[in-house]
């Protein structure tokens, strides 16, 4: 598996997931010139921004500590462009969901409100 | 979705109204102070954010703005932490009832339980100038917080206890009130003027500084008893008045020093600092100003042992707030006038080997050393202080015989309290209550010296050199002296001991 294709396996996985639990997709790798998000979906008043990291070891660190202060003001600054064109009255949210591969299966987490 | 809630910071010793806003709007999620807060109130952020979760509330996750109003003004201290989460709490919609009426102060820990912050005195006496209903109180705070009357105090323990109040009406902490009335006013000292052997004419000099607040200086050589006088002083001191209580109490809890042991400052503080200490630590200041020990001393006595070990631009700092009873500290972002009529006591030895002018030791030490030690000591700080006397080193008999003779601290402290209730009765309508705040007008009205005292001033003044303002404080002196021997007018007796005990000005230029 390449890395483009891992990528799409995690969000496949955690699009999956978020089905399951009651979110609306809205988009799927939302992109601009500064940035890109990997899901954006509501869940009831939330408009909700999801990043989706994935390792298949814990060498360098768990997935989810790789989402640090840069990368979020990147999403960030991309969730306001998207709000620009997609005005929406919903509360804003940021998740994170961090998939960890482990003998062909991955684990999954979701964090709330991560920052 | 915008709350108003009040707290207080402090500026100086008096508590401060500060508008605490919280508005809480769609946007990407934020928690931002805005209106001048120091690095304790800004980290209030993680504390609040942790209480408000740990107490079963949800944090709101929209963008939180927090305005401290006025924005000039610097916000300190940690104790905003509990306007600011019940600010957050109401604009959620966690209470069934107005929150604005009452002052907030406290501070979170992550758990949501109240820490005891400093300054809690002025921040009540501020809110009921304020008319407000009450004040929310950490339960360690409690007590000091009700010396206060006419404004309701209510303790919480935690975070949730606030909710508890606001949409039942009920007080789930049980802290006992302490009045002022129930606090013990009996205080009893471990250590006696009986103790002392000797040094009658030191103890007499005592009992003058005490009765009039005089300031007053022993030179004596090493063993002679300076220490021992000087501890034993507040033993003898008139009792701390009633308006003078709380003044004093506000500058003791801005600066933290109140406990459930001392909820109230009952007596007269004496404050001893090591001559290692710097001008801020003496006389007040830091960045954001706070009290020295001279406003730790207020309406007490600040004993300085070992005067010429002092650094001596620390000692002259000391200049100003002697002649004036306050003292104002001017930094670059905010300035502040703290009280300071304190009872001055030194202590030093003769010279730097301290055997200078004893009959039982030689001296070692070279005039020009012991010009410099003496000078280390500014004759204008001299000339402030009103009674300098010489504690001689103790004789053969003096230091075998028995104690118990010697005069008790109670019938000491008789008389020093006769004299004051003189002075009292006098100063009825004026605003002083000591014979050393006497000034110009007063001082000519109240200090009428006899012809033949007169005469012998004048003489002094002629031969030993005085300035005008040594005249003045002879003339409080001899007016203090006069009170304890209960005369209205001031006698030649009167006079002479008082000019006595500036004799040492001139011995010291030997």
């Amino acid at each position: 598996m390449n890395k483009r294709e891992l990528g799409n396996f995690g969000e496949d996985k955690a699009v999956s997931y978020l089905v399951k639990h009651g979110y609306k997709i809205v988009n799927r790798n939302f992109r601009y010139a500064r940035g890109e998000i990997d899901i954006i979906a509501y869940d009831q008043q939330f408009i909700v921004f999801v990043e989706v990291k994935l390792r298949r070891s814990l060498k360098y660190g768990t997935p989810q500590s790789a989402v640090d202060q840069r990368k979020q003001e990147k999403i960030k600054r991309t969730a306001q462009y998207y709000l620009l064109s997609n005005d929406s009255k919903k509360k804003l949210r940021f998740d994170v969901i961090s998939i960890q591969i482990r003998d062909g299966k991955g684990k999954l987490k979701h964090f709330k409100n991560a920052f | 979705m915008l709350s108003r809630v009040i707290s207080a910071t402090v500026m100086g010793i008096d508590g401060f109204i500060v508008e605490v806003e919280v508005d809480l709007s769609r946007g990407i999620p934020a928690f931002d102070i805005v209106g001048l807060p120091d690095a304790a109130v800004r980290e209030s952020r993680e504390r609040v954010r942790a209480a408000i979760k740990n107490s079963g509330y949800d944090f709101p996750i929209q963008r939180i703005t927090i305005n401290l109003a006025p924005g000039d003004i610097k916000k300190i201290g940690p104790h905003f932490d509990l306007a600011i989460a019940t600010g957050i709490l109401d604009a959620c919609g966690y209470f069934s009832s107005d929150v604005s009426d009452y002052l907030y102060a406290g501070e979170l820990s992550l758990t949501g339980d109240l820490r005891a912050v400093k300054g809690i005195l002025p921040m009540v006496l501020k809110a009921r100038d304020h008319q407000l209903k009450g004040i929310i109180v950490p339960e360690d705070n409690y007590s000091e917080a009700s010396l206060v009357d006419n404004i309701e105090v209510i303790p919480i323990r935690k975070l949730s206890d606030l909710c508890n109040f606001f949409n039942t009406g009920e007080i789930l902490s049980n802290v006992r009130k302490e009045t002022a009335a129930t606090v013990e006013k009996n205080i009893i000292y471990s250590i006696d003027f009986s103790e002392v052997k000797g040094q009658e004419e030191a103890k007499r000099a005592m009992k003058i500084a005490a009765a009039g607040s005089h300031n007053l200086i022993m030179v004596g050589p090493p063993g002679s008893g300076k220490t021992m006088l000087a501890k034993r002083l507040r033993t003898i001191l008139p009792p701390l008045l009633e308006e003078e209580t709380l003044e004093l109490t506000k500058i003791y809890s801005i600066m933290g020093l109140l406990n459930s042991n001392r909820v109230l400052m009952q007596e007269r503080p004496f404050r001893k600092p090591h001559h290692s200490i710097s001008t801020s630590g003496l006389v007040g200041g830091g960045r954001i100003p706070e009290p020295g020990e001279i406003s730790l001393a207020h309406y007490g006595t600040l004993f300085l042992d070992e005067l010429p070990e002092f650094q001596r631009n620390v000692l002259e700092m000391l200049r100003q707030p002697m002649e004036e009873g306050v003292v104002n500290i001017v930094r670059a972002t905010m300035s502040a006038t703290f009280p300071a009529q304190f009872t001055l006591i030194a202590a030093m030895n003769p010279c730097p080997c301290g055997y200078y002018g004893d009959d039982r030791h030689e001296c070692t030490c070279t005039g020009p050393q012991i010009n410099k030690y003496r000078a280390k000591v500014s004759g204008p700080l001299m000339d402030r202080i009103d009674i300098q006397i010489e504690v001689p080193a103790l004789s053969v008999e003096e230091i075998t015989g028995r104690v118990n003779k010697a005069e008790s601290s109670k019938s000491m402290r008789q008389e020093v309290i006769e004299a004051h209730q003189v002075q009292m009765k006098r100063y009825e309508n004026e605003n002083i209550n000591f014979n050393s705040q006497l000034t110009g007008k007063k001082l000519q009205e109240y200090c009428r010296v006899e012809d033949q005292g007169l005469y012998l001033l004048k003489n002094a003044i002629d031969k030993l050199g005085l300035s005008a303002r040594a005249y003045d404080r002879i003339l409080r002196l001899a007016r203090t002296i006069a009170d304890m021997d209960k005369s209205q007018i001031l006698c030649t007796d009167h006079v002479a001991e008082a000019i006595q005990y500036r004799s040492l000005d001139r011995k010291m230029d030997y």
